[in-house]
Formats: structure tokens, C-alpha cells, sequence
């Protein structure tokens, strides 16, 4: 049976744990997301992360439904490409932490405090996050959204 | 803060009107209503409407408060009816006469506020609140018609228990204390009352002074009597009489201008679904003359009545008349309405009188020799038709235009085009209040705030560039419905500029579709994997 939680916190320091995902002004609710879950705080220094190295805000894990789901806050204009960087960056070292053989759903995430133009969710759609050989275009939610929104069953 | 003209701000509180809990709202140069279907923003837009023809067509300020108004016609006998004391007639004419006072002196009246004296203006409130009190009727019957409801307390929210209230403040952002229009309707009656705060100042403001010193030359003539004018009986002369019933006219006509503003201006609505109007004017009215044409000879055909703001679009159509086009257009925008013509629908609109009278439209597209009727012309022509019709031969600057829905029938770029038209008539002095369901207008409406966070010179070669609203210029309200409410609540949502949007509600929809895709996307990936 997968344990994601029990094999992320083996890796993961117990301060870099968070019981939400907001900055910038911005958060994303947690309202009735899957049980158990954990959050991490991607800027914690004791991930041993180059400061330099880019990474998303936070990263989402729950039991049910093993889910990972990193997390982007953009209160201002999004770049996208750059957002796309940053959720790769984070899903590659969530990557080197688990075993290859635990089975997951990966979801990258967005999260905006304003109203994206038509031509910047075209770009989104266009870049896509990589993680256990897998290709997942960027779920995009407003600041205050359950992320529950993004979270759906297996189809 | 928000301001307005002359710096003021016109506020308007309701509550339990139609699916509306409660709503706020500034009333400003360009007010915009967006959010889900059912929540009330036409209700609001045609109450609105019914409140300018409340308070502009029956309640006429500058007539009302005529000398020749029944109740403002001051004879002695008249003043006394009203209660007026000689003390204060003497006051006046000592107020007016006094080298030193405020009126008189050319320094003083470049001023920004002449302050009215206490005595004198506790009068004007007096009268200004008895006159307004006598509305409750008129809006009741004016509720009934222009929501086409047979009672007026259909309009009262189905869970209210207190019944509609309607309270309307127009301040300058300097006073402390402001007159408030209030307006109540429930099961047991209706009322209608204008409240001055105790104490408040009354003043009139330099750009009032012209009319002014035209009532103060009429107090010249009573200024004649200088010598004997602290006698009683110079003061209860009959030119006195006349001379302050005159400045009290005027004074009353600019203060309650003032504090009515701008519901005191006149409002044009055009309804939704202008097109399919523009289609079928004939039958409507034809049917309504028909069946008026019955009248006495038995029972008339029962005809589904028309809402008011409907009949009063279809009467101002169908009664154009463009004979005294030349005169007319000088008055109102008709540039506008070119710009319409040349900016989308690349044609022009011209109406001509069938021999009964009844106006024909017609539709001449640029180098056609021939004109198409308008019913054979697309939908987004007969959609804008009327727009550019009213804009050339009916409003007037410092008018209000109430538009649903000005993105129907028309494209994106159209409706982008349409928006920055709707912006030039804002700086042509044309007030705009629009419902939309649309990203795109409002897209261009930010933009167009956005634009004038540049310099003028700065701004060359962008689009709308000469047509840039101020933040303060538009407020744009969001209707949503509110389960602690139970019913629709109200509020403004500011520019983003962060983002150059307003955050309307509408990028739920678009993350949905756009998630959707993206899971989607996902499964299919997956299953050519698997």
C-alpha cells in the first residue's frame, strides 16, 4: 500500500510542514481536500534548497488519492514561462524524494489574484510540468479557490 | 475618494427590491453592472430610470420651484399661508442689500460657497422637503409602469418583512452632513421624504452665482427702496414680495438641483434585445392602435402590457422626428452617432416618414447606392441602430443613457469598439450606465482606465487613446447572489492593476473550461501512454 505522507515525512525536516498555502496576499483554500494530507513551505531553509535554485510556493500531499500538487502564489502579472519553471523545479525535487514505484496524481498549480487574459491562459495551456514520466499542463485557480477545484477522481 | 461633478458624490442605497437584498452603489459618469443572470441588475438599472423620471420629468426643479408653480406663487398672502414670518422677509432683503454681505461684493462671489443665512434656509429646507414629501404617489405609479407590474409591491423582494427602501445622497465630498432623498414601500403604504440634517449649511456655489446675480438684479429694483426698506411696509411691497419669492425660487431650484444630482437629469433607456424590437416596432404598435381603435365598440383584444421602459423606447422611436433634426442636432451628440456609423457598422442609419407619419429605418451601408430595410439588415446592425438614432436626435450632455446589454449581436472586436465609443460619450458629458455580461467590454473599460494613468503625450497611437476615463469617472458593480442575504447583494470591484482587469466573476467560468480541458488533456495523454 502507497504511503506518500509517511515517506514524505521521513525526507522532509518536521518545521518545513505548514498547516496552509498563502503569500503575496493571495491563499488557496484547503476546505475539504482529501484526509490526511500535509503541506510543505518550499521556502523553508531546512529543505537544504539553493537559495538561488528556483521552486514553487508550496507543495500539496494527500494519502487519499496520493496526491502531489505544487503550488504557485502570482499576485501580480503572471509570466507563465517562468511559473512553468518553477513548478518543474519543485516537481523534480519532489521526484528525487520518493521511491519511483509509489504511484501518484500530479497536479501543478497556479493560483492568480486577478482575471488571467485570453492569451495568457493560451500560454498556459501550451506549457506543460514533467513528473514521473508524465506530462501535466498547469491547473490555474483564483487566489481564495478551493483547491479542491483541481482535485479531481481518476477517470 | 470618488468624485463627481463639481466634486460630488451620488450615492444610492437599496434594499429588497426585486431578487436585490441590499445594494450600494456611486452613481458615476460611466457605471457598469455585471454578474449572473437573475441577480437584479436590470431591476437596479430600471429603477434607476424610474427615479430620473420621478425626479426629473415630474418633478421639474427649475419648474417647480417657479414663481409660477402653484405653491411657490408668493403673494402676501401666499407668505403668510406658508407660514413665513416678516422677519425673515426682512432678513432677506437686509441679506441682499448689505454691502458687506457674501451676495453683494464682487470679491466675495468668487468664492467657492456663498453660505444662506439660518433664518432664510431653514425656509428652503422647509419648502424644498414639503414639496418633495407630495412624490410618494408619483413614484409608486411610475414603479407600476416602467416594471410593467400591476401592483407596485410586486417589486418589494418576495423575503423582505420591512418592504423596499430606497435612500439617494448626492454630496459634495466637502459637506459634512447631506440632504437624503428616501423613499419607503411595503404592504401598508408608501412614503416619500427629504431630510436635512439639523444645522447643515446651505450654500450655493460659485458656478450658481450667474443665476444669482440675474435674481439679484431683480432685487435691484427693490433695491430702490433702499432708504426705506427697514420699513415694514417696503418690505411687505408687493415688488418685494415678488423679488424674494424670486431668490427663493432660485436659491431652492440650485440647492435641490444639488442634492438630486444627477438623478434630476433625463434618462434614456434601451432596453435588451434591441434588434428584435427594431424588427417587430410595427407590429407592436400596430396591434396597440388597433386595439385602441376598438375602444367603445366592444371588448378590446387582450394585449400583454409592455413594461414602461419598453414603451417609453418604442415611443421615442417611433415619434423621431426629423424635421427639426438641423436645430436639434446642434444640441445633442450626433457626432457620436457618426462615430458609431463609421467605427461598426460601416454604413449609415437614417429613418424616413411613411405618409401616416410612422418612421421607416433603413440601413445604407458604405458605397451602396440603395438602402436596405433595417429588418433585413444583420442583428448587430439593428442592435446598435437605435443607440446611434438616440445618440443623433435625442440625448443631450449631462443626459443618461442606460444600456442593457450593448455587447448583443456584436462581435468581440465590436464590442470593444462599442465600449470606446460608450467612453467618448462619457467625455462628450453623456452619463452611461450599462448591464453586460461581458469579459470583452469590460476588458476595454480597463483599458481605458489603464490609459489614463499615462501622460496625454505618451498615449499616441493607442487605441481610445483621446477617449481615457479616470478610475474615479466608473464604478463597476458586481450583483451576486448572497446566501446569509437571501437575495443579491451589491458591491464594487476596483480596477486590477496588477493584471489590467476587473476581477468580474468571469475567470471562474474561464478556469472551469479551461481545467476541464486540462484534465482532459491529462486522461488522453495517459491513455496513449498506457
Amino acid at each position: 500500500m502507497n504511503d506518500l505522507l509517511g515517506e514524505i515525512r521521513i525526507r522532509i525536516a518536521e518545521q518545513c510542514f505548514t498547516g496552509c498555502c498563502s503569500g503575496q496576499g493571495c491563499t488557496v483554500s484547503l476546505s475539504k481536500v482529501p484526509l490526511p494530507y500535509a503541506m510543505i513551505d518550499m521556502d523553508c531553509p531546512e529543505l537544504g534548497l539553493d537559495p538561488r535554485q528556483k521552486r514553487c510556493d508550496c507543495i500539496f500531499f494527500s494519502n487519499d488519492g496520493n496526491w502531489v500538487v505544487p503550488i504557485e502564489l502570482k499576485k501580480g502579472q503572471p509570466q507563465a514561462s517562468h511559473i512553468a519553471e518553477q513548478l518543474q523545479a519543485s516537481a523534480n525535487f519532489v521526484a528525487s524524494l520518493l521511491p519511483c514505484a509509489l504511484q501518484t496524481r500530479f497536479i501543478p498549480v497556479a493560483v492568480f489574484g486577478g482575471r488571467l487574459r485570453p492569451k495568457q491562459r493560451r500560454l498556459f495551456r501550451e506549457l506543460k510540468v514533467r513528473f514521473q514520466g508524465k506530462r501535466e499542463i498547469i491547473r490555474l485557480l483564483n487566489c481564495d479557490d478551493c483547491l479542491t477545484r483541481v482535485l479531481r477522481p481518476n477517470g | 475618494m470618488l468624485r463627481q461633478r463639481n466634486g460630488q458624490k451620488a450615492t444610492l442605497n437599496v434594499t429588497d427590491v426585486g431578487p436585490i437584498a441590499q445594494a450600494a452603489i456611486d452613481l458615476r459618469p460611466m457605471t457598469v453592472f455585471v454578474g449572473p443572470s437573475n441577480t437584479g441588475k436590470s431591476y437596479l438599472a430600471i429603477l434607476i430610470y424610474t427615479l430620473h423620471k420621478v425626479l426629473c420629468d415630474s418633478f421639474d426643479t427649475e419648474n417647480y420651484f417657479s414663481a409660477n408653480w402653484p405653491s411657490f406663487r408668493f403673494s402676501r398672502k401666499s407668505l403668510e399661508e406658508q407660514g413665513i414670518p416678516k422677519d425673515v422677509l426682512r432678513e432677506m432683503a437686509l441679506w441682499v442689500k448689505d454691502p458687506s454681505s457674501a451676495v453683494f461684493t464682487e470679491n466675495s462671489i468668487r468664492q467657492s460657497d456663498i453660505v444662506i443665512p439660518d433664518s432664510i434656509a431653514f425656509w428652503i429646507r422647509r419648502l424644498i422637503s414639503k414639496e418633495i414629501g407630495k412624490l410618494d404617489a408619483i413614484i409608486v405609479d411610475e414603479f407600476r409602469r416602467c416594471f410593467g407590474f400591476d401592483e407596485a409591491n410586486d417589486l418589494i423582494r418576495h423575503q423582505s418583512r420591512k418592504g423596499l427602501t430606497i435612500a439617494f445622497r448626492s454630496s459634495r465630498l466637502d459637506e459634512r452632513s447631506d440632504g437624503l432623498f428616501k423613499f419607503e414601500l411595503n404592504t401598508e403604504g408608501n412614503a416619500c421624504e427629504f431630510v436635512f440634517p439639523n444645522r447643515m449649511p446651505l450654500h450655493i456655489t460659485e458656478a450658481d452665482v450667474a443665476v444669482l446675480r440675474r435674481s439679484l438684479r431683480r432685487w435691484h429694483e427693490f433695491h430702490g427702496l433702499e432708504e426705506s426698506s427697514r420699513d415694514d411696509s417696503a418690505i411687505e411691497s408687493t415688488v418685494a414680495v415678488r423679488a424674494f419669492a424670486s431668490l427663493l425660487h432660485d436659491l431652492s431650484y440650485k440647492i435641490t438641483s444639488r442634492f438630486l444630482y444627477p438623478l434630476n437629469r433625463k434618462a434614456h433607456y434601451l432596453p435588451a434585445d434591441r434588434a428584435g424590437v427594431m424588427h417587430s416596432h410595427r407590429v407592436i404598435v400596430s396591434s396597440l392602435i388597433s386595439n385602441a381603435s376598438r375602444a367603445g365598440f366592444g371588448r378590446a383584444t387582450p394585449l400583454p402590457a409592455l413594461s414602461g421602459v419598453l414603451g417609453d423606447f418604442l415611443e421615442q422611436l417611433v415619434s423621431l422626428d426629423t424635421r427639426g433634426y438641423q436645430r436639434r442636432a446642434r444640441e445633442t451628440v450626433q457626432s457620436l452617432a457618426h462615430s458609431l456609423e463609421t467605427g461598426i457598422l460601416k454604413g449609415s442609419i437614417h429613418q424616413t416618414a411613411s405618409p401616416t407619419g410612422y418612421p421607416d429605418f433603413f440601413y445604407q451601408p458604405n458605397g451602396w447606392k440603395e438602402s436596405i430595410h433595417l429588418q433585413n439588415a444583420s442583428s448587430m446592425v439593428s442592435e446598435i441602430a437605435p443607440v446611434v438614432l438616440y445618440l443623433r436626435h435625442i440625448v443631450k450632455p449631462g443626459e443618461v443613457m442606460i444600456i442593457e446589454e450593448p455587447e448583443s449581436h456584436m462581435h468581440p472586436a465590436m464590442q470593444v469598439e462599442f465600449t470606446r465609443q460608450l467612453a467618448a460619450a462619457v467625455r462628450s458629458g453623456v452619463r452611461i450606465l450599462v448591464t453586460t455580461h461581458s469579459e470583452w467590454v469590460l476588458d476595454a473599460l480597463a483599458n481605458l482606465i489603464y490609459l489614463s494613468d499615462l501622460a496625454p503625450e505618451r498615449r499616441k497611437g493607442l487605441e481610445g487613446a483621446e477617449y481615457a476615463l479616470k478610475a474615479d469617472e466608473v464604478g463597476v458593480w458586481l450583483f451576486q447572489s448572497e446566501d446569509c442575504l437571501k437575495g443579491s447583494g451589491v458591491k464594487e470591484i476596483p480596477l486590477n492593476k496588477d493584471f489590467g482587469t476587473f476581477p468580474s466573476g468571469y475567470e471562474d467560468v474561464a478556469n472551469g473550461t479551461y481545467n476541464e480541458y486540462a484534465e482532459m488533456a491529462s486522461r488522453i495523454e495517459q491513455e496513449g501512454l498506457a
